[in-house]
C-alpha cells in the first residue's frame, strides 16, 4: 500500500472517530443546575426569590425542569415552592425548541420563563462545565452541568 | 540501489554517494572503484573475502591490472569516508587472507518498482551468513514518515481544537477586569455597547451587595438586557452569574430589574 493510500486511510479513520465522538457526546443528553436570586417582581408583589433549576434534557426529545425554593414578598413570611414541568424538545440550528407539557401556575410564578408554553432555549458553553442558557432575547441564566 | 549501513549512514550504489542520516558532513561521493568495493563488501556482509577475489571483481574482470597496493590503498579510502560518515571499524583486516566487513544493513528496494515486502520477498535472497536486516520497499524511510505524520497530525488536531475553542470562547465572552481570584466576563453584546465605567461600578456594587467571595477562583459572567415596559419606561435587566472555577457546585445567578438612570442619562 502506497504512503498516499496509508494517509488517505489514516485521515479517514480518524474523521469517523471524530464523527463518532461527536455523536456519542451529543447522544448522552444534557443536564445543568443553577441558583437563582431575585428581587423585585416575584409573584405578584415585590419582593425577594431564592431556588434551585435543574434543568435535564434526555436523548429521547424528553425532559423535565425540576424547580425548589422559596420567595417571599416584603414584610411577610417566606413561602416554599417545588414542582417539575416536563416538556419534550428537538433541536432546530442552535436553539432547541421546547414544548411544556404541563403547566403550574406555582412555578410560573417565580420562574417567569416557564409562562410560555414553547420556547426556544440556546445552550452555549463557556468552559468545560459551565454554560449559558439564552432565550433569543435575553439571557436566561448560567448553569452548571450535572 | 540503496543502502543504510548500521542504521545511520545512507550508500547508493547507483552514483557511489554516502549520506549521513543526521546530515552532519556533506555527502561524500565515492570513485568508481571504492564504490564497487563497498558494493562488494555489503553484498558479502559478514562474509570474509579474499584479496584474490576482490581483485578479480574490481580489476582481472574489466581486463585491468591490479595489485594489492592498490587495493590497500582503496581499502583505506573506504575506511576513511565511513569512519568520516560515523561508521568506523566496520571493515576488518584478515591477514594473510582479505578483509571482512561487519555491519547492520538495510536494503532499500526503489518504491515504483517494489512497492511492497512481499513483492521483496521474491527478490534473490542475500547471500548465506548475511548478517544484515533485508527490509522490503521503503521500510526506514516509511517508518519515520509514519511516526512523524502520526504526531504532526495529533499536534495539528490539538493545536486546531485550542485555537477553534479560544476563537469560540473569545466571541462568547469577553474579560472586562479582575478582582482577587475573580475574573468578570461580558456576555452579549447588548452588554458590550453600554458605558464600560457604568457595568464596572455595577459590577462593584452587586458584589458588595451580595458579598461575592472573590478569594476563590471564580468566573463572573454580566448580561444587561433593556427591555420597554407597559408604563412606556426602559428597564434594565441584570443577571451576574457567579461560576466557581472547576467546580461542580451551580451557578448563582443574581437577577435584578434596575431603571434607566443606571446605565444611560435620562434625555
Amino acid at each position: 500500500m502506497k504512503i498516499k493510500t496509508k494517509l488517505v486511510v489514516f485521515f479517514l479513520v480518524l474523521t469517523a472517530c471524530v464523527i463518532y465522538w461527536i455523536n456519542f457526546h451529543n447522544d448522552k443528553g444534557f443536564n445543568c443546575w443553577a441558583r437563582l436570586h431575585t428581587q423585585g417582581n416575584v409573584g405578584n408583589c415585590n419582593g425577594k426569590s431564592v431556588y434551585d433549576i435543574f434543568l435535564s434534557m434526555h436523548s429521547g426529545g424528553e425532559g423535565y425542569i425540576l424547580v425548589s425554593g422559596e420567595w417571599s414578598c416584603k414584610n411577610s413570611s417566606p413561602k416554599s415552592v417545588d414542582g417539575i414541568m416536563n416538556f419534550s424538545y428537538i433541536k432546530n440550528g442552535d436553539y432547541y425548541s421546547i414544548h411544556m407539557k404541563e403547566r403550574n401556575p406555582q412555578l410560573e410564578a417565580i420562574f417567569r420563563v416557564l409562562t410560555y408554553r414553547d420556547i426556544k432555549l440556546k445552550v452555549t458553553a463557556i468552559n468545560s462545565s459551565d454554560f449559558i442558557l439564552t432565550l433569543p432575547n435575553e439571557t436566561l441564566m448560567l448553569c452548571t452541568e450535572d | 540501489m540503496e543502502y543504510i549501513i548500521n542504521n545511520y549512514v545512507s550508500f547508493n550504489s547507483s552514483d557511489g554517494t554516502l549520506f549521513c542520516q543526521d546530515d552532519s558532513i556533506d555527502m561524500i561521493t565515492l570513485n568508481r572503484v571504492s564504490n564497487e568495493l563497498l558494493l562488494l563488501f555489503i553484498q558479502n556482509v559478514g562474509v570474509p573475502i579474499s584479496r584474490d577475489k576482490l581483485l578479480n571483481e574490481l580489476w582481472e574482470k574489466k581486463g585491468l591490472s591490479a595489485s594489492n597496493n592498490n587495493l590497500n590503498n582503496y581499502v583505506s579510502m573506504l575506511r576513511k569516508a565511513l569512519a568520516q560518515c560515523g561508521c568506523p571499524g566496520v571493515i576488518s583486516t584478515i591477514p594473510k587472507h582479505g578483509f571482512l566487513f561487519e555491519a547492520d544493513i538495510i536494503y532499500i528496494t526503489p518504491s515504483v518498482t517494489s512497492p511492497d515486502v512481499t513483492e521483496y520477498n521474491q527478490s534473490p535472497s542475500p547471500p548465506v551468513g548475511h548478517k544484515g536486516k533485508w527490509m522490503g520497499s521503503g521500510f526506514f524511510l516509511s517508518k519515520k514518515i509514519k511516526i512523524t505524520t502520526f504526531f504532526l497530525v495529533l499536534l495539528t488536531a490539538a493545536a486546531t481544537a485550542y485555537i477553534h475553542e479560544n476563537l469560540r470562547l473569545n466571541s462568547v465572552r469577553s474579560e472586562i477586569f479582575r478582582y482577587q481570584q475573580c475574573r468578570f466576563y461580558l456576555i452579549d453584546d447588548m452588554t458590550r455597547r453600554l458605558d464600560r465605567g457604568r457595568v464596572i461600578n455595577r459590577i462593584n456594587a452587586i458584589i458588595k451587595d451580595e458579598k461575592i467571595n472573590c478569594a476563590i477562583k471564580t468566573n463572573v459572567y454580566f448580561s444587561v438586557d433593556k427591555k420597554k415596559n407597559t408604563l412606556d419606561n426602559y428597564v434594565f435587566l441584570e443577571l451576574l452569574g457567579y461560576c466557581t472555577y472547576k467546580s461542580k457546585a451551580p451557578c448563582e445567578n443574581y437577577i435584578y430589574s434596575r431603571g434607566e438612570g443606571v446605565y444611560e442619562n435620562k434625555n
